[in-house]
């Protein structure tokens, strides 16, 4: 069983890399696309009845620890953002930072936790994949 | 699987419940516990709750219809496991009757994950969830509840027990039962003529399961399974059987030398044999002798309390009082009709266990596995009390009452097959009274003594008599006379007849008719030897120790001094009281204990007792003889002959090539009156002289005369051997 501190670590990376310092409406459009790849590559194993319960569950404790996440909602599509998106300029970064890193984490612990790991490499994968396409300018060629 | 296979699991709390699952539930399982009214759901699923909440491992517990929530807690608040403490701390009641009954099947899910959401227990209830199957109004609006409540359940983590009273139709026609992980149901029906409670896990995702039925018991602890068909196994010894048998000896008297180098360790053996044959004392002495040796025993008794073993052991003279005040012996009654196999089976492990209990007896088998009306039963849980004791290193001894009149080794015919080994007791009636018998039927890598062996139980215990031709070897020839050597007979005049007298180790018959003086010929071979300080036995069966001495005061023979002085001794064994086939063993004891060189029995014909046959009376005899020899005793003989002079047969039995020396006492007429006369007419590997000669019998004892021919007497070449001065 992988540690909770792997998936953070992941998910640190993508951030370092695509959405670095970016405003809040940048950085939320990149998690939109992030947690989207990751729900597409495991939609196609587990079936949008089991990832609603699971999005239900991380949604549920992400506002707990995050009021400003609790517009978010669950849906068969995945994330139901329209509400969140009307506050989300409004929104300290740092907070909105920690909320999406938090929704990522937890996201991908609990399927981790669900599935015995199995669809863990390739939700990482997807995670790598989108960090680069959305790779701040200038970071690319550093790296 | 095993249960490291990386799943974790709930510890459920429950007596053996865990083995089934290989170590629990797995985490996150759905399973339902289904089962008629009063088959102990609740209390199953409370156990499994009270036993894990804590304020970190959350409890939610859902009343539906069936049962108001106030009801449950009172009645649970009887058992054990119950704990006020954890209740809101560790484990919330969620009463959702009213939703139920108002809003239906929708708003109960959806409240059911809210206070899931909040309290993010780690084991869900819903008691009963079949109340929800029931406001369903199609199949599919049940498939889609259960599915979707299930997979909400899964997400969370938790795991759900949901209860109903389904029966096996639910199983094959309720969607629910397709959606969920484990299906655990409960019953109850008659076995072996008593209501018992089943429990059996037809399906249990990620993890293997037994498939079986278990008996269970409800008790102020709660729940306890019975399950020694998952939980007694055989230990893997394959290490430890490379190394040399370790053994056992019982310490009760005759028994080891039956058994041979002993019983391997491990070992389990049925004491078979029909009502009075002596099963329990044998099983109790077995313990007796290893607590004074320094084993623990323990005995499982289902009809002798313990205050009656207790008592049986004071009859005998056994001071089992000290040895279960000291720990070394335990006394477990179970009186029968309380007998529950598996629950008892399990127990036994732990006492034997908790012990260290070397010797093991159950008394009886035959009781233990009275209700079981089914033959493979029977012999599957005669494997699981011998795999106890094999586990333990223990050597097991367990009672069977065999039917009268059967062939049968066991009760049920199949215990045989499982065990290691057979002992056989039997009785049959002789002359007056009724004669035990001892027979080892069978014992697995081991020589051990065949044949059934006299048996009498009295003061000290039990007492066997064992036939030694029947020994590991017996079937070897004895050793032969040592013609090297030879002892005199005392007889002045004899020797010379002789060759020079007897071999070493050779057996003489000496046959006569009644007073002709067989008797004083013995008595002088005796003191013969005491007088070389060779000790002596001297076997009466007619006359008392008192009468002997008398004869022998009357005649001059100093047997008195020679029994002061040790170098002999009278035994009278009475006809009445000791048995043809406890000869051997008698004389075998006194033999070794008093390191007998000489030995007179006189007579041998009175080993003929009642109900035994002249052939059963040979093979006594050839017996005795072949074991004189192995002891490297010198031994003589006499034999009553009916015939007063004639001397056409030698012997009146046919016992003759039983000797190495047959000597003939007869009487010839001579002027009107009756003068005994003595032959040598064998004497094995020996010249001898073949006439027949005079004797007189005066102060002194036996005197060798003139030859009744008047002929000279041939000349005895002491051709080999010398005479034996001491040893």
């Amino acid at each position: 069983m992988l540690d909770e501190n792997d998936h953070r670590a992941r998910v640190d990376a993508w951030m370092e890399r695509a959405a670095k310092e970016a405003p809040p409406e940048r950085l939320f459009d990149a998690f939109e696309r992030a947690f989207g790849a990751t729900w597409r590559r495991a939609h196609v194993t587990l079936g949008d009845v089991t990832l609603m319960a699971i999005l239900d569950r991380v949604l549920y404790t992400a506002a707990e620890r995050f009021p400003l996440l609790s517009p978010l909602e669950a849906d068969a599509t995945g994330l139901r953002s329209d509400k969140f998106r009307q506050r989300a300029g409004s929104l300290h970064p740092d907070q909105l930072r920690e909320g999406i890193r938090f929704i990522l984490v937890e996201f991908l612990r609990v399927l981790g936790n669900l599935t015995a790991e199995v669809l863990t490499p390739a939700l990482h994968s997807e995670l790598a994949r989108v960090a680069a396409e959305d790779a701040v300018p200038g970071e690319e060629a550093e790296s | 699987m095993n249960e490291n296979s990386g799943v974790a699991r709930v510890k459920t709390g429950v007596r053996n419940l865990d083995a089934l699952f290989l170590g629990g539930l797995p985490k996150g399982t759905v399973a339902v516990i289904g089962g008629p009214p009063g088959a102990g759901k609740t209390i199953l699923a409370q156990q499994i709750c009270f036993h894990n909440a804590s304020p970190e491992t959350r409890v939610l517990y859902f009343n539906t219809l069936s049962e108001p929530t106030a009801k449950t807690l009172r009645y649970l608040s009887q058992f054990q496991f119950f704990d006020a403490s954890k209740i809101e701390t560790g484990i919330q009641f969620v009463d959702l009757g009213v939703i139920l009954r108002t809003e239906g099947l929708e708003q109960s899910s959806s409240l059911i994950m809210e206070h899931v959401k909040k309290v993010k227990p780690a084991i869900v209830v819903v008691d009963s969830f079949k109340a929800l199957d029931d406001l369903a109004e199609s199949h599919q609006e049940l498939r889609k509840f259960g599915y979707e409540l299930a997979v909400n359940l899964m997400a969370w983590e938790t795991t759900a027990l949901l209860l109903g009273e389904y029966g096996s139709r639910d199983i094959e026609t309720n969607p629910l039962f397709s959606v969920v992980d484990g299906v655990l149901t409960l019953h109850q029906r008659e076995q072996s003529g008593e209501q018992q409670r089943f429990i059996q896990i037809s399906k249990m995702r990620g993890t293997e399961h037994s498939r079986d039925e278990h008996s269970f018991v409800i008790t102020s602890s709660g729940i306890e399974v019975f399950a020694p068909r998952v939980t007694i196994h055989r230990e893997d010894r394959t290490e430890r059987s490379t190394a040399a048998t370790q053994r056992l000896k019982t310490g009760s008297s005759r028994l080891d030398d039956l058994l041979g180098e002993g019983i391997p360790l491990g070992s389990t053996l049925l004491i078979a044999g029909v009502a009075g044959t002596g099963k329990t004392v044998l099983g109790l002495e077995f313990l007796y002798r290893g607590a004074q040796a320094g084993e623990k025993g323990i005995v499982f008794s289902f009809e002798e309390t313990e205050e009656r073993l207790r008592a049986i052991g004071r009859g005998l003279g056994w001071d089992l009082d000290a040895e279960i005040n000291r720990g070394m012996l335990e006394i477990v009654f179970i009186p029968q009709p309380d007998i529950m196999v598996e629950a008892h089976l399990l127990m036994m492990r732990e006492r034997v266990q908790a012990l260290g209990a070397r010797r093991v007896v159950l008394d009886s088998l035959s009781v233990f596995l009275h209700k079981i009306k089914d033959p493979q039963i029977s012999r599957e849980k005669t494997f699981q009390l011998a795999t106890i004791v094999q586990n333990a290193q223990a050597v097991g001894f367990f009672a069977t009452d065999i039917p009268y009149g059967s062939s049968q080794l066991s009760r049920f015919g199949v215990e045989e097959t499982v065990v290691d080994g057979v002992i056989l007791l039997t009785s049959s009636e002789e002359a007056f009274e009724r004669q035990r018998y001892i027979e080892v039927y069978k014992l697995r890598n081991t020589a051990h003594s065949k044949g059934r062996h006299n048996l009498v139980i009295g003061p000290g215990g039990i007492r066997i008599f064992p036939r030694y031709a029947e020994e590991p070897g017996a079937a070897d020839p004895p050793p032969p006379a040592e013609t090297s050597r030879r002892s005199l007979s005392g007889v002045p005049g004899l020797d010379e007849l002789l060759g020079g007298g007897l071999f070493e180790r050779s057996v003489t018959l000496v046959s006569g008719s009644a007073g002709i003086g067989k008797t004083t010929l013995g008595l002088q071979f005796i003191l013969e030897g005491a007088k070389r300080k060779e000790p002596g036995l001297y076997v009466a069966l007619e006359e008392g120790p008192a009468q002997i001495l008398k004869t022998a005061e009357a005649l001059g023979l100093p047997l008195g001094e020679a029994v002061e002085k040790e170098l002999a001794e009278i035994v009278f064994l009475s006809r009445a009281h000791v048995r043809a086939n406890q000869f051997l063993a008698i004389l075998t004891d006194k033999i070794r204990a008093r390191r007998v060189r000489r030995l007179v029995l006189d007579s041998a014909s009175h080993v003929v007792t009642e109900g035994l046959s002249p052939e059963e009376l040979r093979q006594v005899l050839y017996g005795l003889a072949g074991q004189f020899k192995t002891l490297d005793v010198t031994s003589l003989l006499t034999l009553e002959s009916q015939a007063m002079y004639s001397t056409d047969s030698i012997t009146d039995g046919g016992f003759s090539p039983v000797a190495d020396n047959i000597i003939l006492l007869r009487y010839a007429q001579v002027q009107g009156a009756i003068r005994p006369t003595l032959a040598v007419v064998k004497t094995r590997g020996s010249f001898h002289d073949r006439g027949t000669y005079y004797f007189d019998i005066a102060k002194g004892g036996v005197r060798i005369a003139e030859r009744i021919d008047g002929a000279a007497p041939t000349r005895a070449k002491v051709d080999r051997g010398r005479t034996r001065r001491r040893r």
